[in-house]
């Protein structure tokens, strides 16, 4: 489970472009490519190193029509999944 | 009904397209009387909200939740959020677009953007970083023999 | 370490910079509009080369052809570490900087420079034979990819069939369909540029495919012409039925990136890499074809490209054709 206190950011051999609301992103490190959804492209924008996670939260909440305990439960789901897939990491980690 | 969608679709396509809602099966998402800006795209993510029609005479605004490959065509499965059971299940060419933001009727609330379900990774596997000259493999299977 | 895998002193690689030719001769290929000249090689690699690659040259719009040096040495055996090759996987060992890359293979070591024209440099132990046209070519695709992305271009893995109007490019990485796919479509006729390897440039704003000798199990010799503009990029998936969708740009950039090879793991020129392909989207339509093995997929392209340009002139809108 994502802590909300904590910061994450894209893993140095990330790189992303974002393109009609989606993002390519392509791990070089192992040669794989990603494509994400337009909220999952704004929720790694977000996560730059420099953000808490509670932080990302506030700012989704702000822009997004959903009620806070969704957002919260598909924010830490897709934080996971971003670990998972080695596109983020998190500070404690470095 | 596919000319009249076609008819929608098009207009999309030169701009958005605002409706209003007349039904709660969306709450809190989107609640009766608000408007919602649609747009049509060429893929659509689990936890978009859809416009589509069925066959009937009114537009439904559900979200969806699934693909699903029956026989050899591609199903989406819809729901509204507060109904218990899915929809029958559409095909792509039934869909005018996607919900891209809601507004409120009156006053001078900003617009709302649909925040859809946290299923938005696709992983397209490796890359092709290497391609090696396969008469290189010919030779070492040649003197592996 | 880089290159230990193929050398036994990779720590001296860095100060590879000249080396002694095998002997004085000279050649000079051409391909995608472009001009490679190969010096240092002996009588027996230069005969070796010229007979498999065809010089074929057009000139590609106003644009004069740019020329590549390539300096070739020698380079004892015992440089190379022997690798035992029974059940071993062959790999490249490529190093990337912002002024050059430098690659290690089986019998070979490379560096390409940008100081500041592109430059390549190979030193192999090989004298001829298939030793040395392997070694040979892996260097030279690598060499064309980065040449190609200078002047805009990209080189693709991917499957191109051309009629006399305009090509249609067939994305996918290996066991994707693309021999099988060329393999139905030349069996009926069509005309197949290549089933691995393909260049692709941007020539006047658009996209054109470009022949080059790149290919893998269904070999087309050269014809004019050399290039044709490129309609349609398709991604590929075996299946069932025969079907064409549309594929999202998104997506396509994705494929696309994934299936050009060499430069897609370079950190100093993605950006770049990035700039030409979605340059090459915005161009030509992008599709999604899922085909079964019969070739009634060849009438479904056929019919879509018809459908295409009816769409183009009616304005309507997107609609996903399945038989």
């Amino acid at each position: 489970m994502a802590n909300i206190e904590k910061i994450y950011a894209r893993s140095s051999e990330v790189r992303y472009r974002i393109l009609e609301d989606q993002a390519v992103v392509v791990r070089q490190d192992v040669a794989q490519v990603f494509v994400l959804s337009e909220v999952g492209a704004r929720v790694l924008e977000l996560l730059d190193g420099k953000r808490k996670l509670t932080d990302v939260r506030n700012l989704l909440l702000l822009e997004y029509a959903v009620d806070e305990a969704q957002l919260e439960q598909d924010l830490n789901e897709y934080i996971n999944r971003l670990k998972e897939a080695g596109i983020i990491h998190c500070s404690e980690d470095w | 009904m596919a000319l009249e969608t076609q008819l929608l679709r098009d207009f999309c396509q030169e701009g958005t397209l605002t409706f209003r809602v007349r039904d709660e099966c969306m709450t809190p998402v989107i609640f009766e009387g608000e408007n919602v800006i649609v747009t049509p795209c060429r893929f659509y993510w689990p936890g978009d909200i859809l416009v589509f029609h069925q066959g009937d005479a009114c537009l439904h605004i559900h979200r969806l939740i699934a693909y699903r490959l029956k026989g050899r065509s591609l199903q989406l499965l819809t729901r509204g959020d507060r109904s218990e059971s899915f929809d029958a299940p559409i095909h792509l060419d039934q869909v005018i677009g996607k919900v891209k933001a809601v507004s409120s009727r009156g006053g001078r609330d900003s617009l709302r953007r649909i925040w859809p379900l946290a299923r938005g990774i696709i992983d397209l596997g490796r890359m092709a970083a290497h391609l090696l000259v396969s008469r290189i493999r010919r030779v070492c299977s040649a003197q592996n023999t | 370490m880089f290159g230990a895998k193929y050398l036994t002193h990779p720590e001296t690689l860095t100060q590879w910079n000249t080396g002694l030719p095998l002997a004085q001769a000279t050649t000079e290929l051409c391909f995608a509009g472009d001009r490679y000249r190969f010096t240092g090689l002996s009588m027996e690699q230069r005969d070796l080369v010229e007979k498999i690659y065809p010089s074929c040259w057009e000139r590609l719009g106003s644009e004069a052809p740019g020329l590549t040096d390539v300096s070739v040495f020698y380079k004892a055996e015992s440089e190379f570490r022997e690798i035992e090759l029974k059940g071993w996987q062959y790999d490249l060992d490529i190093m990337y900087s912002e002024t050059m890359v430098q690659i290690a293979g089986l019998g070979f070591a490379a560096k390409i420079v940008w100081t500041p024209r592109l430059r390549g440099y190979l030193w192999t132990r090989e004298q001829g034979g298939e030793a040395f046209h392997g070694a040979f070519e892996n260097f030279l695709r690598i060499l064309i990819a980065y040449r190609l992305l200078e002047r805009g271009g990209v080189l693709l893995h991917s499957a191109t069939l051309t009629t006399d109007t305009g090509a249609s490019l067939f994305i996918g990485r290996s066991g994707q369909g693309k021999s099988t796919l060329s393999t139905m479509a030349l069996h009926a006729g069509k005309r197949v540029l290549s089933d691995d390897l393909n260049a692709v440039v941007i020539q006047g704003g658009f996209p054109w495919v470009i022949w080059v000798p790149f290919h893998g199990d269904v070999a087309s010799p050269f014809q004019r012409p050399l290039s044709i503009p490129l309609q349609a990029f398709y991604t590929l998936e075996k299946s069932c039925g025969n079907e064409v969708s549309l594929e999202p740009k998104t997506q396509m950039l994705a494929h696309l990136i994934s299936c050009s090879p060499y430069v897609n793991l370079d950190p100093y020129r993605y950006d770049r890499l990035i700039e030409c392909l979605n340059q090459m989207c915005g161009r030509a339509r992008c599709w999604r074809l899922k085909f079964r093995k019969d070739d009634g997929f060849l009438d479904l392209l056929a019919g879509n490209l018809i459908s295409e340009e009816r769409r183009a002139r009616t304005g309507s809108g997107n609609i996903s054709c399945a038989r």
